[in-house]
């Protein structure tokens, strides 16, 4: 552990042992920030660049993207896979997914369909835009998201817990009738085969702060556990709309959310995502004027906004940025590549930032005398995700 | 007045419903694409969500002049409520249900009225 701590430091202080042995260059950080530029072969746009949406989900060991379409691919959505340290191409997939379909946070054992059909992963990966669905339930229709529920009261643990979250369903025009529903699905899955056998059906949230927040939320997200998520309620009772996040029951599947405040960003930046829970930090990440920031929620560093540094020139964040189990956030950009003497490249594509190695969280930290959760994400953190995910979802490593 | 961009995909497939009920509200609409978006994503995406000619016509590029003014925003749709000279400072972010949509944008108007009462 000290080793891993030594190590580490070296690293951020731009100094390297080029001795070391495999063990060390493990537990060695990653670097602070990593740019993977994206084929051109990704869906190119009318100046030569892929023509990528801003919708994009993040897989928990960041080695997938979902991510949406744009111009004359509009609607489809593929899922990227990102090489594991910057070497190697990004690959696209091919899905039957449309518009904002989103993962079942957390786990990502299935991948959801903006009609309720719910995928797994690895058949998606497999047979591409020809697998077929296991089952269909949980909340469908615009800026819907799910997560897989772990902790908390769980019904029966021998099921999967999905708790999902959007706007009232219903036809189009019916649509957003109250502020938001929640649905909790509990999931036999014998591998084979999956089947709803719980269900709690649409439950309208949120009905008692309507004299705070006033009848409508936008830009919802569900939080990686499943008990919290964020939103800007549009038509507040009194101030400015802003980014909130609000408490969802930690019992399973959960009669009623009592959508307790938690926080407010005091800003209306983009959709907040939620890192995965079990860390002091509890962080958040968003884009806000293009470029990508995230806080963290102790108390003494609330006010504290942090914004992914920049190695590049002109990098613009292209679409929502997501965190990965081990801390990493990973968001769709476009930047310049510039060398001395050559004219500057357009490249668009991933950037991987570390945000413990943010020079500004670190002097923040220190300065109010917090620990961070980790000193650094490191190699080793990294191929552990990748080998964990790949083992739970079946994927070749 | 509203900017759309169709990497959100939802501004592009949902915006002539959502133009349908603002006009139904009482509202004059103008509506702009991205000043960031290539010209080219945009005619390809308003062809492939079948867009009617009407409905194409209904959007132009946003004046030089306003794009700076714009800046880069977090969200499309992103509408603003302009009456009695003045912009409404909440901006709507996201497509909305027609309900809420309109509601959202007679209560700004009602702000604005109110903001020039009290000068």
């Amino acid at each position: 552990m000290k080793w891993q701590v030594f190590a580490g430091v070296l690293a951020v202080s731009g100094v390297w042992l080029t001795t070391a042995s495999a063990d060390v260059a493990e537990s060695s950080c990653i670097p602070p920030l990593t740019y993977l530029p994206l084929d051109p072969s990704v869906g190119l746009d009318g100046n030569g660049v892929p023509a990528l949406g801003t919708y994009e989900r993040i897989s928990p060991d960041g080695r997938f993207v979902l991510r949406s379409y744009s111009g004359a691919r509009l609607g489809e959505v593929s899922l990227m896979e990102l090489p594991a340290v910057g070497e190697g191409g990004v690959r696209a997939y091919r899905t039957p997914l449309s518009n904002e379909a989103f993962p079942v946070q957390g786990s990502w054992r299935y991948v959801v369909d903006v009609d309720g059909r719910h995928f797994r992963l690895g058949d998606v990966l497999r047979q591409q835009a020809q697998a077929q669905p296991v089952f269909r339930g949980g909340m469908r229709g615009f800026y819907a998201a799910a997560s897989e529920l772990e902790s908390g009261a769980v019904a029966d643990r021998s099921l999967v817990w999905i708790r999902s979250m959007s706007w009232p369903q219903g036809d189009r025009s019916g649509q957003g009738t109250g502020p938001l529903q929640v649905r909790t699905i509990g999931v036999r899955d014998s591998g084979n085969r999956a089947e709803v056998v719980v269900d709690t059906g649409p439950q309208f949230i949120c009905g008692s702060r309507q004299s705070l927040d006033g009848g409508v939320y936008t830009l919802p997200m569900i939080s990686v556990d499943g008990l919290e998520f964020s939103a800007i309620p549009i038509n507040p009772k009194r101030g400015q709309p802003s980014m909130r996040v609000y408490g969802l029951s930690v019992a399973v599947p959960g009669q009623e959310h009592a959508c307790d405040l938690r926080m407010d960003l005091r800003a209306a930046p983009g959709k907040a995502v939620f890192a995965f829970s079990g860390r002091p930090s509890a962080m958040l990440a968003y884009t806000d004027n293009a470029s990508v920031h995230f806080v963290d929620r102790r108390t003494a560093l609330q006010d504290q906004v942090f914004r992914i540094e920049d190695a590049h020139t002109q990098v613009l964040a292209s679409a929502f940025p997501g965190f990965t189990r081990d801390g990493r956030i990973i968001f769709g950009a476009s930047w310049k590549e510039c060398a001395s003497g050559f004219p500057c490249v357009d490249r668009a594509g991933y950037v991987v930032a570390d945000p413990y190695q943010n020079a500004d969280y670190r002097q923040q930290l220190q300065r109010v005398g917090l620990r961070p959760d980790k000193l650094c994400v490191t190699h080793a953190d990294v191929r552990a995700e990748r080998q964990r995910f790949a083992i739970a979802r079946g994927l070749p490593q | 007045m509203v900017v759309l961009s169709p990497k959100m995909v939802y501004s592009v497939t949902e915006w002539p419903r959502m133009r349908a009920a603002a006009v139904q509200g009482g509202f004059d609409v103008v509506a702009w694409r991205s000043p960031a978006l290539p010209e080219r994503e945009w005619h390809d995406a308003v062809v492939r969500a079948r867009w009617s000619a009407s409905d194409i016509a209904g959007v132009s590029t946003a004046p030089p002049e306003c794009s700076q003014w714009l800046g880069r925003p977090n969200h499309f749709p992103y509408s603003l409520v302009v009456a009695h000279g003045r912009v409404h400072p909440s901006p709507i972010w996201g497509v909305l249900p027609d309900g809420v949509w309109v509601d959202s944008l007679q209560r700004r108007r009602r702000e604005l009225a109110l903001m020039g009462v009290g000068q």
